[in-house]
């Protein structure tokens, strides 16, 4: 149960839990596919793509969710904007507004182009994800912290140990390239 | 206060590292996420979660967006939108039928089985009385109803025939 929803029930093609959760998740699934979508775009198909999912295949899809890991409404939202994103991705050639895309992507440098593999796990995942996130995503420490839950002071932290990482290996690098 | 992107050397060596590591990870599956989302994951699990989501920070948004709409759920559908989606799920009658047993099937074909065969009986004796009953005026505008009922009328008229 989820949600006071019987959802063996209505996987079990149970007509009565089917337009229960229609009428309980019909605003959040909107809500949801409403922060991919394009300005123009319809979203009463993009909810009806997101229905139609859940239930295609005897509702294949909605048995892989596992109340004990989240809750529905987490995984829904999830599954309502990779669909959305999905249904965009058909409908219309790749366009990046160049507001969205970092001052940094379209820099001319004169750096040397990295000849040699340089070793992913010399930062961990948490500090690959904070870096990236301030240099390809040009978010400040405090929506970091508010997107990850966590305390804006260990973003900074983080992110001082992940650079003293990187300035300590190219350094390393660059003496054995002169050595 | 300055903020920690604004450092250009910083950017540059991170540029410079970023673009020289392997960039596959795989996508972990949406069940996965929720979970991150509500931070049920072990920092063993969320790791790879966080190695997928550095390649790809713009997924970042569905995780936060999961958060706030746990905590904020809307409520509100256009009318149009719950008739259409429950319309994707027929109506419990239409399951049934399809359910429905073997010895059900089998029973609705022999009752078929058995109406065809009344049927055909039916019409064949129905056959038969129309034939006698076309037969009948027939001979009687003849006139030979009693040669026809009665042999010993057609003997006999075999046997004025005959001398």
């Amino acid at each position: 149960m989820a949600d006071d929803i019987d959802l063996a029930a209505l996987c079990r093609g149970d007509k009565a839990a089917w337009d229960l959760f229609v009428r309980r998740y019909a605003g959040l699934i909107l809500s949801a596919v409403r922060g991919p979508a394009r300005p123009g775009t319809e979203l009463e198909d993009m909810v009806q793509e997101v229905f139609t999912r859940l239930c295609r295949n005897d509702y294949r899809l909605l048995k892989s969710y596992d109340a004990t890991r989240a809750g529905l409404s987490t995984w829904l939202t999830i599954v309502a904007r990779s669909t959305a994103r999905d249904m965009q991705r058909r409908r219309t050639p790749p366009v990046t507004p160049i507001d969205s895309v970092p001052e940094i992507a379209f820099a001319v440098t004169d750096e040397p182009v990295e000849k040699l593999r340089l070793p992913d796990e010399l930062l961990s995942p948490r500090q690959k994800l904070i870096v990236a996130l301030i240099y390809e995503r040009d978010m400040d420490v405090a929506e970091i912290a508010k997107s990850l839950a966590i305390d804006p002071q260990t973003v900074r932290s983080t992110h001082h140990k992940a650079m003293l990482k990187l300035r300590e290996h190219f350094a390393a690098l660059e003496k054995r390239e002169k050595g | 206060m300055v903020e920690l992107g604004d450092d250009a050397g910083d950017r540059a060596l991170w540029r410079r590292w970023y673009s020289g590591t392997a960039n596959s990870v795989p996508q972990p599956d949406v069940m996965i996420l929720a979970a991150y989302a509500e931070g049920r994951l072990s920092e063993t699990e969320a790791a790879p979660v966080e190695a997928w989501l550095a390649l790809h920070p713009a997924a970042l948004d569905d995780v936060v967006a999961a958060r706030d709409m746990t905590l904020h759920p809307p409520r509100i559908a256009f009318a149009t939108i719950v008739t259409q989606a429950s319309a994707l799920v027929p109506n419990n009658v239409v399951n049934l039928r399809r359910a429905a047993p073997r010895w059900r099937n089998a029973l609705a074909w022999s009752g078929i089985a058995a109406s065809l065969a009344v049927a055909s009986l039916g019409g064949f004796a129905m056959g038969n009385d129309a034939y006698a009953s076309l037969a009948t005026p027939q001979v009687v505008a003849t006139g030979a109803t009693e040669s026809f009922d009665t042999p010993t009328s057609l003997d006999s008229l075999v046997d004025d025939s005959g001398t």
